[in-house]
C-alpha cells in the first residue's frame, strides 16, 4: 500500500457517524487520473428512475431553448442550469396496454430503458428486451471491474403479485441483460461499498491478493467446466437457468482478470457506510456518493439507479407526507393530494441535483466527471393519475465528453420514442447500435448542431 | 403430439357413448334453457360460448371453463339477477354430472405430472441450508438481492434468476462460510464494532435495539449501549434493561437529561459464537414500554477480545471435519474424505469418485502452495459452495426416459425437505434414500409426519403461510401513528406470532383446515389479548385461549391479516374482499379494466360513512360487476379496524357489517360471514391445495394439474380436511413424486 496516503485500515478504524461524508481531499491523489495516456476521459452513462409519474404542469418549462424557466418541481436543478437539458415529447409505447389491460406500473418501469413491451405473465416466461444500459455495458464495460452496476432504494414487494398479473420482476428492475434476465438493484450502501473496495476485514498484501485471485479463478474454471457437462444432461428450461449462471460466472472471471491487471491500490475516498439509513434523503445521497466514487475510480462506466420501485407506496414522513406515494398519485384532481405529490417530486429532484452537483465538482482528466457523463433522469409514467406514457418527464444532464450542448429545453414532436434518444446517446458515447426496442431512428438537437 | 390432445383422443375412445348421452341428458337442456341466451356462439357474452360443447370430451378439454361454470351455478351468481334462477334439481343435474365425469376422467388415464425447472435456492433456503450444512447460523443470504416471486411464491424455478451481482455474493458467501466453519489456530487482535439503531432494522419495542454479533473467541468483551435522549421530562421511573441471548445482564435507571447517563457499560465473558445483544427501555416493573419515550439506544459497541481463553473448535467441525484431529492433523485420505463428505451433503446426493477427486484437488493445490491443512480444506469448501450442484436443485432424467418417470430417492427427499423445512434433508432422510427404503409402504408417510413434528417445520409456516396469508407484509406495514397510537412493534410481533402458532397448531394436532375459516380458540399473550379486549391473559407468553364470544374465530379475525389487508389510516373493504376471494374462495376477481383508476375511496367531497361513499362508487356500472363481489365480502369484516381491533363505530357512524357472499348469500356480521363460508369448504380446500401444490413443486399449475388438485381435495374431504392430511396427499401425488421427461412437449 502506498504510504503517502491514508491507509484503508486507518479509515476503517476511524468510523464515526458514517453519513454521506464528503470526500477526503487527502485521498484524491491516490487515484490515478483515468486513461491519462489518451488524455480523454472515458464516456460514462447513468440512468435514474423515479416512480409513479410527476405533476407535469409543475415540471414542463413553458418556453424552449436556452431561456427556459424552472417550474416548481425542478427548482433544485436551477443552480445547475448550464449542466442539464430538459427533453419533452418523448414517449414509451411499450408502457401502454396495447391490448394487455391494466398493469401500467409494471410496464412503465420495464419499458423505460428497453423501449419494449413486456409479456404479461405472473411467473414463468418473463420477457421484455435488452435495456440501453446493458447495450452500453457491452461496449463501455470491457475495461472496468464492473460492466455495469444497478442500484436502488427500495426492496421488491415481499408477497403477492406486483401489478395486475405482471411478475414483480417488471416493476422491480430497470436493467435487463437479455429479454428474460433482469439485473436486480442493490439497495444496501454498505454492500455497494464492499463490492467496490472489498469487505475491509483484512488488509491484504500484494502476494496474498494475487493468491486469492488465483484461487477464485481456479474455482470459477472448475465451475464452468462442471456447468458445461451438466448442460448436456439437462432439459431446455434447466439449461436456460444454467445459461444465466454461466454468464454470471464469466462476468466474475472477467472482473478478476481486470483486477489482476489493475495494480492500483484503491483506497476508498469515503467511509464505509454501516447500512441503509432509515431516512430516505440520507439513503439516496449515500447511494449518489457511491455512484460518484464508482465513476471516479473507474470501477464502472454504466449505472442505473431506481429511486423507488415502480408503483411504490413509500410514505415520505420526513417531508410531511405520511401517505403512500402510489395512492396519492391517483388524486383525481384533489388539490391537497397533488400538493403532496409535488413535494415528493421535488424531494426526488433535490437528491438528483445533489448528485449532479457532486459530479460537477469532481475533477476528471481535464474537466469534471459530469463533463464526461450522460445522465438520464425520468419516469416511465408522466401523469400518475391517468397512467400516461407520452410526454414523459426526462432530464439529460452532463456534457457527454463534449458531445452534448446543455442548458436548454428541447421539445420533440409528440410520440417520439424514448429509444431514439437512447440510440443517439449510445452513438455519442461510442457504442453505436442499430436498434433498441421500438426505436425509429436517432434524435436530433442533442448536440445543438442539427 | 400435444399431450393434452393425446389424452383427449384416448378419452374420446375410452369414454363410452354413455358419457355423451349423459351430457346431453343432464347438462345440455339446462344450458340451452338458461345460458345460451347470452353464451351462444353468436352472442358470446364474456367471451363464453357454451354452444360449442357437444360432447363430454369437449367439456373435459376445457376444464377451466367448466369449473367456472359450475362455480357460478353453484353459488347462484349465474344466471344473473333478473333472469329465472336454476331450480335445485337443475343445479344438481349439471354439477353432479360434472363431478362424476371428473371423477371418471381423473381415474382413467395416466396424467402428466409436469416438469419443474431447476430451482436456485432462494434466500431463505440458502440460509437454512448453510445452517444445516455447517451448524452455524451465518445467514449470508441476508445481503443477497430479494428473490422475485411468481404465482404468489418466491420459490418458483422459472422466476428465480441469476445475475453477476448475485454470483459475486455467492463467491463472497462461500469464502465466509468456509472461513467460519473451519477454524485456524490464531490470535485475535482487539477491535471494536459498532451497530447503530438507525442502520440496523429494529423490530423491538420503541427505543430498543437488538443486534447479532459473532464473537470470535471466548474472552472478556466490553459492551456499551449508548443512550440518546431527545426530550426531557418523561423518563421518570424508566430504566434500561440489557440482555444477552435473552438473559438479563444489567439494568440502569434513566433520568431526565442532562442527568441522563450516556452509556450503559458492561464487561462480560462470552463464549465464542453468535450472541444477541438487546437493550430495552422498560418501566419500573421491567415491562418494556410500548410508546415512544423520547429516548433511544443509539448504538451498541463491542470491544474485545481481552484475556482470551483457549480457542475452541466451532461446532461446525463436528459436521465437517469427519476425521483427523484439529488443529493440523489430517492425512491425505482423511482430507479427501472431508471434501467428499461435504460435497455429498451440499449436493444432497452421492458424489462420484471423480467428483471427490476433483474437490480434493483444490485442497491438494492449496497444500502444494504451502497452505495449512485447514486453509487448504477451505478451498475445497469454497469450490463446492459455488457449484451449480449446490446452488440449484437439479433433477436429472434417467438415460432411457421416454415419458414420465419417478424421481430418484435423493431428488425426492430434497423436494420433501425443501417443501416442509425450506432446507436440505437431514441424515435420516439421506440414509433412507441411500438404502432405497423411501418407497417402502408407510415410510414416506412416517417421515412426513416426523418432519411436521420437527422444529424446522416452523419454516413451512413462515414461508408458505407467510406468503399465502401475506403475513410477510406485516413486517412492512406502517399504520398511521396519529390514528392508531396503540400500534407498535411489540404488537406487530404479537400479531404475527398468533397466526404462526395457530397454523402450527392446526398442522401438528390433526386439526382441520376449516379451523382457518372459523373456530373457538386462538393464541394470545397479554398484549394481544388487551388489543382484542379479552381479559384474563397476563404476561408475554402466548397460550391457547378459548374464545367466549363470537367476535373472533379463525384466521380472518386475526389482527395480522386484518392489518395487512388495510390502508395505513383506515380499513379497505375492497382489499379485504379481494384477499378473501383470492386466498380463501378460489375466485380471484379479474384485474380492473384498462384506464379505470383503482377505487381510492377518497373522502374529499363526499359525505357519509365509508360504506355509503363506496356504494356511491359502485353506481358506476363499469366498476360494479367486480366491486359488488369484493366490497360485499369485505364489509363483513368492518367490525375490525385497520389494526384488527374490534369496533362498533367508525368515527361518528355505526358499523354495518352486513354483506353478501358471491351469489347473494347474505350475512349480518363477521360471525355469520364465517359460518356461511363453511358452506364453501370445497372451494376453500381447493384454494389452499392449489397454493400449497404450487409452493411444494416450485412451479405454476397447468391445466393438467387440475386432476391432481381434485384428487387431493376428494381425499382430504373424506378425512375432515385435516391440514396434515393435505400435506401428506401432496407428498404422495404424482406431480410431487414424478417428472415428465424432456422432449415430451407439454400442452398449450
Amino acid at each position: 500500500m502506498n504510504g503517502k496516503h491514508l491507509s484503508r485500515r486507518m479509515l476503517l478504524r476511524g468510523v464515526g457517524a458514517a453519513l454521506g461524508l464528503p470526500f477526503l481531499d487527502a485521498m484524491t491523489p491516490a487515484f490515478a487520473a483515468p486513461s491519462k495516456s489518451t488524455g480523454k476521459s472515458p464516456s460514462r452513462m447513468a440512468f435514474v428512475y423515479v416512480p409513479n409519474g410527476i405533476i407535469m404542469q409543475d415540471w414542463t418549462p413553458a418556453s424552449e431553448g436556452a431561456e427556459f424557466e424552472f417550474k416548481r418541481v425542478m427548482t433544485p436543478m436551477a443552480p445547475l442550469r448550464k449542466k442539464v437539458m430538459v427533453l419533452t415529447g418523448l414517449m414509451q409505447n411499450g408502457g401502454r396496454a396495447l391490448g394487455d389491460g391494466p398493469g401500467d406500473h409494471a410496464r412503465a418501469a420495464s419499458s423505460f430503458l428497453t423501449g419494449a413491451h413486456p409479456k404479461k405473465t405472473a411467473g414463468a416466461d418473463i420477457k421484455i428486451g435488452i435495456s440501453v444500459d446493458q447495450v452500453a455495458a457491452q461496449r463501455l464495460g470491457k475495461a472496468t471491474k464492473f460492466a455495469s452496476m444497478e442500484l436502488g432504494l427500495e426492496d421488491g414487494r415481499l408477497v403477492g403479485s406486483c401489478d395486475s398479473g405482471y411478475s414483480c420482476a417488471y416493476s422491480n428492475n430497470l436493467s435487463w441483460r437479455s429479454e428474460n434476465s433482469p439485473m436486480p438493484p442493490e439497495i444496501n450502501p454498505r454492500l455497494v461499498f464492499e463490492r467496490l473496495f472489498g469487505s475491509g476485514d483484512e488488509v491484504e498484501d500484494a502476494p496474498a491478493r494475487a493468491r486469492r485471485l488465483q484461487y477464485e479463478k481456479s474455482v470459477l474454471d472448475s465451475v464452468l467446466e462442471e456447468t458445461k457437462s451438466l448442460q448436456t444432461s439437462l432439459g431446455s428450461t434447466d439449461r436456460r437457468k444454467l445459461d444465466e449462471y454461466l454468464y454470471s460466472v464469466r462476468e466474475i472471471e472477467k472482473r478478476i482478470e481486470t483486477n489482476e491487471r489493475d495494480s492500483r491500490q484503491m483506497a476508498p475516498p469515503m467511509l464505509k457506510p454501516e447500512g441503509a439509513p432509515l431516512d430516505y434523503g440520507q439513503h439516496a445521497r449515500l447511494m449518489y456518493d457511491l455512484m460518484t466514487v464508482a465513476f471516479q475510480m473507474d470501477a464502472t462506466r454504466v449505472l442505473t439507479f431506481m429511486m423507488g420501485r415502480e408503483g411504490s407506496g413509500r410514505a415520505y414522513r420526513e417531508i410531511g407526507v405520511p401517505d403512500a406515494h402510489h395512492g396519492l398519485t391517483h388524486h383525481r384532481g384533489n388539490e391537497e393530494w397533488i400538493e403532496k405529490i409535488r413535494k415528493i417530486n421535488t424531494y426526488h429532484v433535490e437528491q438528483f441535483a445533489y448528485f449532479i452537483d457532486k459530479l460537477s465538482k469532481t475533477p476528471d482528466g481535464d474537466g469534471t466527471l459530469l463533463d464526461s457523463s450522460m445522465i438520464i433522469y425520468g419516469s416511465g409514467i408522466a401523469d400518475g393519475n391517468r397512467h400516461t406514457h407520452h410526454d414523459l418527464p426526462v432530464l439529460l444532464a452532463g456534457g457527454g465528453n463534449g458531445t452534448l450542448k446543455s442548458g436548454r429545453h428541447v421539445k420533440y414532436a409528440s410520440e417520439t420514442p424514448m429509444a431514439n434518444l437512447f440510440l443517439s446517446m449510445l452513438d455519442l458515447a461510442g457504442a453505436p447500435t442499430e436498434m433498441l426496442g421500438d426505436s425509429k431512428g436517432k434524435l436530433n438537437h442533442l448536440s445543438g448542431l442539427a | 403430439m400435444q399431450i393434452r390432445s393425446l389424452f383427449a383422443l384416448i378419452l374420446a375412445i375410452s369414454l363410452s357413448a354413455d358419457d355423451d348421452a349423459g351430457y346431453r341428458k343432464s347438462v345440455t337442456p339446462v344450458v340451452s334453457k338458461h345460458c345460451l341466451m347470452c353464451h351462444s356462439a353468436a352472442a358470446k357474452i364474456a367471451n363464453l360460448n357454451l354452444e360449442q360443447y357437444k360432447t363430454a370430451a369437449a367439456v373435459l378439454a376445457d376444464q377451466d371453463v367448466w369449473d367456472k361454470v359450475a362455480s357460478k351455478i353453484r353459488s347462484g351468481e349465474m344466471p344473473p339477477k333478473g333472469r329465472p334462477a336454476l331450480s335445485a334439481v337443475e343445479k344438481n343435474k349439471v354439477t353432479a354430472w360434472l363431478s362424476a365425469e371428473y371423477a371418471r376422467y381423473d381415474k382413467s388415464a395416466r396424467h402428466d405430472p409436469g416438469r419443474v425447472t431447476a430451482r436456485r435456492l432462494n434466500r431463505v433456503e440458502y440460509n437454512n441450508t448453510i445452517r444445516d450444512l455447517t451448524g452455524l447460523d451465518l445467514r449470508p443470504a441476508d445481503s443477497f438481492p430479494v428473490d422475485d416471486s411468481g404465482y404468489g411464491f418466491d420459490n418458483i424455478g422459472d422466476v428465480l434468476s441469476m445475475s453477476p451481482a448475485l454470483m459475486e455474493k455467492y463467491m463472497t458467501a462461500a469464502e465466509q462460510v468456509a472461513r467460519e466453519s473451519i477454524a485456524i489456530p490464531r490470535t485475535f487482535a482487539e477491535r471494536s464494532d459498532r451497530y447503530r439503531s438507525d442502520r440496523v432494522k429494529q423490530s423491538g419495542p420503541p427505543g430498543s435495539i437488538e443486534v447479532r454479533h459473532n464473537f470470535p473467541i471466548e474472552a472478556d468483551y466490553d459492551i456499551r449501549f449508548a443512550i440518546a435522549g431527545r426530550r426531557a421530562g418523561e423518563s421518570e421511573g424508566l430504566r434500561l434493561d440489557a440482555f444477552v441471548d435473552g438473559k438479563p445482564v444489567k439494568t440502569m435507571a434513566l433520568f431526565v437529561p442532562p442527568a441522563q447517563p450516556r452509556f450503559l457499560d458492561m464487561k462480560l465473558r462470552l463464549a465464542a459464537g453468535i450472541h444477541t445483544m438487546r437493550a430495552v427501555i422498560a418501566d419500573s416493573d421491567g415491562k418494556a414500554v410500548t410508546d415512544d419515550k423520547g429516548m433511544l439506544v443509539e448504538y451498541v459497541e463491542v470491544r474485545g477480545p481481552r484475556n482470551p481463553g483457549p480457542q475452541l473448535p466451532p461446532v461446525s467441525h463436528k459436521l465437517i471435519l469427519v476425521c483427523g484431529e484439529w488443529p493440523g492433523k489430517y492425512d491425505e485420505a482423511c482430507m479427501k474424505q472431508i471434501a467428499a463428505n461435504f460435497a455429498r451433503r451440499a449436493f444432497r446426493r452421492p458424489v462420484s469418485e471423480a467428483e471427490a477427486e476433483k474437490y480434493f484437488g483444490y485442497t491438494k493445490a492449496g497444500l502444494a502452495a504451502g497452505e495449512s491443512p485447514e486453509r487448504a480444506l477451505r478451498l475445497a469448501l469454497r469450490a463446492i459452495l459455488v457449484s451449480p450442484n449446490f446452488l440449484f436443485r437439479l433433477e436429472h432424467d434417467p438415460k432411457d426416459a421416454s415419458a414420465s418417470h419417478p424421481l430418484n430417492d435423493f431428488e425426492l427427499v430434497s423436494r420433501l425437505s425443501y417443501f416442509l423445512w425450506s432446507s436440505m434433508p437431514d441424515e435420516t432422510l439421506f440414509r433412507l434414500a441411500q438404502d432405497n427404503q423411501l418407497r417402502k409402504p408407510g415410510v414416506l408417510e412416517r417421515q412426513t409426519r416426523r418432519m411436521i413434528e420437527d422444529a424446522k417445520f416452523s419454516e413451512f409456516v413462515e414461508n408458505f403461510g407467510g406468503q399465502w396469508l401475506e403475513l410477510r407484509n406485516l413486517d412492512e406495514v406502517k399504520p398511521a401513528p396519529e390514528k392508531f397510537p396503540a400500534f407498535d412493534n411489540t404488537l406487530r410481533v404479537a400479531m404475527k406470532r398468533e397466526t404462526q402458532l395457530y397454523f402450527e397448531h392446526v398442522a401438528k394436532n390433526e386439526r382441520s383446515l376449516l379451523d382457518f375459516l372459523d373456530s373457538d380458540y386462538t393464541f394470545l399473550n397479554e398484549r394481544l389479548a388487551r388489543h382484542y379486549g379479552i381479559t384474563g391473559v397476563t404476561g408475554e407468553e402466548f397460550r391457547k385461549v378459548k374464545l367466549e364470544t363470537k367476535q373472533r374465530g379463525g384466521v380472518l379475525s386475526h389482527a395480522s391479516i386484518l392489518t395487512v389487508s388495510s390502508y395505513p389510516n383506515r380499513t379497505s373493504p375492497v382489499i379485504r374482499g379481494k384477499f378473501l376471494l383470492e386466498n380463501f374462495l378460489n375466485a380471484p376477481p379479474p384485474p380492473p379494466p384498462p384506464n379505470v383508476p383503482s377505487l381510492e375511496e377518497s373522502s374529499k367531497g363526499m359525505t357519509g360513512s365509508l360504506r355509503q361513499q363506496m356504494e356511491k362508487h359502485r353506481s358506476n356500472a363499469m366498476c360494479a360487476s367486480c366491486h359488488t363481489r369484493m366490497d360485499a365480502l369485505g364489509f363483513g369484516l368492518e367490525n375490525y379496524d385497520a389494526i384488527g381491533a374490534w369496533r362498533e363505530k367508525d368515527g361518528e357512524f355505526g358499523i354495518d357489517a352486513s354483506g353478501a357472499l358471491p351469489g347473494g348469500r347474505l350475512f349480518q356480521s363477521p360471525a355469520e360471514l364465517r359460518a356461511k363460508m363453511m358452506a364453501d369448504r370445497d372451494e376453500f380446500a381447493s384454494c389452499v391445495a392449489e397454493k400449497m401444490i404450487t409452493y411444494a413443486l416450485g412451479r405454476g399449475l397447468e391445466k393438467s394439474d387440475r386432476t391432481f388438485v381434485r384428487q387431493v381435495v376428494r381425499t382430504i374431504a373424506a378425512d375432515n380436511y385435516k391440514l396434515s392430511r393435505l400435506i401428506l396427499e401432496i407428498v404422495k401425488s404424482a406431480p410431487f413424486q414424478m417428472r415428465r421427461a424432456e422432449g415430451v412437449r407439454k400442452s398449450s
